[in-house]
């Protein structure tokens, strides 16, 4: 399928390990060794995927980009 | 030679408990119902994480963990811990509870084991997911303006009073409202509601007489909201209640599961939250100059001073998890079953995370308090604390320039778990 693939960042001093991200969009959020998530593969999930993960983050650390315009896709 | 295999055993066992026993040496005491761990809880684990940051408490038959490193690494690692204390932990509850009210603790036990914030993965996911978009940051973003208009109508009825007590006329009935609207419990059931939802809330005091009021009060509230759960699950509404009972549909929860978390949301999103308004406000009226600060700039602080009043005096001070597996650390080994006490109150105080850590500073950032727990169990209501905490902080600072604690001294709940304030009477002329 050819879509673009947005930037997705996820910061870390705001990340608390909550993971609702890793069980919405598994493919592209994973854990690193302290248990915060971080992006593994953007493009690895679908856009909707990734933007249904960024609002269920209950710390708002998920920041997704248009990787063209680099306009805030969310929050 | 089983014999001999046995009395090796007993004397491997006694040289834990040696090990273990001295650890005694660094604290006063580790008796947790003693005044002074309620009176000043940062004291107390303070104390405790300068010393022996991973305690074995005898007593509490549990490793008191206290350091800012440890909380935050372990709350975030959901295979190390059980959450599911009230199912795999076959010790007497601690603080102990009269002889005679076992029968009481173990339905209040039967409750605990139906709730989300017992449960561990798999079935947490699904509990969790079933709740979990009622409470992020931008559905709760959403309730922004009628929190705020409400605490507005609040603080205009009181203020040609010149006083009022906090706890009573603000920090209780503001939350309490929302989370009643988020039910879509009436609003006139709210008082009624408050009375057994502090009866239940009691049962995470020291008072070894704990049970009798929370048991009674447990079955009331569930009396109660059985209807609701009824008419919501053959006909749903758009709101918590009705959230849950669609999980009952698909299977996710049990009618009884239903109802024990629908009351643990009217206590969580109640007692939590008015607790940090509570603690927030006397730790202002004790930092005149963060006040100031806070006055000078209401919309930028807010935020910010709602996180330093979570990491100060945070509402939870203290969580139990069951060690899964055995562990390492700090030089002590935490055996597989083991009962462990996460201090919330400590880490929020350790220098190693925080600079000037006794200070309250309005303008800390950053600011990586636990007091709203981490990991999979991070506060489900967490926005919609946050938020009723910046609009209370915010409306009092542009109201009052100055507010006063009537009375020489306050009170707190006897309790290693929860701090909260028996009354806060305040005036402003």
């Amino acid at each position: 399928m050819n879509r673009k693939t947005p930037v997705v960042r996820v910061d870390p001093d705001v990340c608390v390990g909550n993971s609702m991200c890793r069980a919405t969009a598994p493919n592209v959020f994973v854990a690193d060794d302290n248990e915060q998530s971080v992006v593994a593969d953007p493009a690895a999930d679908s856009l909707e995927k990734i933007l249904e993960a960024a609002a269920n983050c209950p710390v708002g650390a998920i920041f997704v980009e248009d990787p063209d315009t680099h306009e805030p896709l969310f929050p | 030679m089983l014999l001999v295999w046995f009395f090796w055993q007993c004397n491997v066992r006694f040289a834990e408990r040696d090990e273990r026993s001295r650890d005694l040496n660094v604290v006063e005491t580790d008796d947790l119902t003693a005044p002074e761990v309620s009176d000043d809880p940062y004291r107390y684990f303070g104390r405790l994480r300068e010393k022996d940051p991973v305690h074995w408490n005898p007593l509490a038959e549990a490793w008191i963990l206290t350091a800012h490193g440890d909380v935050v690494r372990l709350t975030r690692s959901r295979e190390l811990f059980s959450s599911a204390v009230a199912v795999n932990d076959a010790r007497d509850t601690y603080p102990p509870i009269d002889e005679g009210d076992r029968h009481l603790n173990d339905s209040f036990r039967d409750w605990l084991g139906d709730l989300l914030t017992e449960q561990d993965r798999p079935a947490h996911l699904e509990m969790r997911q079933a709740v979990h978009r009622w409470f992020t940051p931008r559905a709760i973003e959403n309730w922004r303006a009628e929190v705020r208009a409400a605490v507005r109508d609040l603080l205009e009825e009181m203020r040609p009073r010149g006083r009022m007590e906090v706890k009573a006329e603000l920090a209780a009935p503001l939350p309490l409202m929302f989370i009643c609207r988020m039910l879509g419990v009436p609003e006139s059931d709210a008082p009624g509601l408050r009375d057994l939802a502090d009866k239940v809330a009691s049962g995470r005091t020291s008072a070894s007489d704990r049970m009798g009021g929370a048991v009674v009060a447990l079955r009331q509230l569930q009396d109660y909201f059985s209807p609701l759960v009824k008419e919501r699950s053959e006909k749903p509404q758009g709101d918590l209640v009705s959230m849950l009972a669609d999980g009952e549909r698909r299977g996710v929860y049990s009618r009884r599961q239903v109802l024990a978390n629908v009351v643990l949301l009217m206590n969580a999103g109640h007692n939590t939250t008015l607790n940090l308004i509570c603690n927030g406000v006397l730790a202002f009226i004790r930092a005149p100059d963060q006040w100031d600060l806070l006055r000078g700039d209401p919309d930028g602080l807010c935020a910010s001073a709602v996180e330093e009043c979570l990491r100060y005096e945070p509402p939870v001070t203290s969580l139990w998890r069951i060690s899964t597996q055995d562990l390492e650390l700090g030089g002590k080994l935490i055996r597989a079953g083991d009962r462990v006490l996460w201090v919330i109150a400590s880490a929020n105080r350790d220098p190693a995370a925080f600079a000037d850590p006794d200070a309250f500073d309005v303008t800390r950032s950053p600011n990586p308090h636990v007091a709203l727990g981490g990991g999979i169990h991070h506060c489900l209501g967490a926005a919609l604390a946050r938020l009723e905490g910046q609009e209370v902080f915010k409306a009092l600072a542009e109201t009052f320039p100055r507010l006063h604690l009537e009375g020489d001294a306050v009170e707190y709940l006897p309790s290693a778990h929860v701090r909260s304030l028996s009354a806060l009477p305040v005036c402003w002329n």
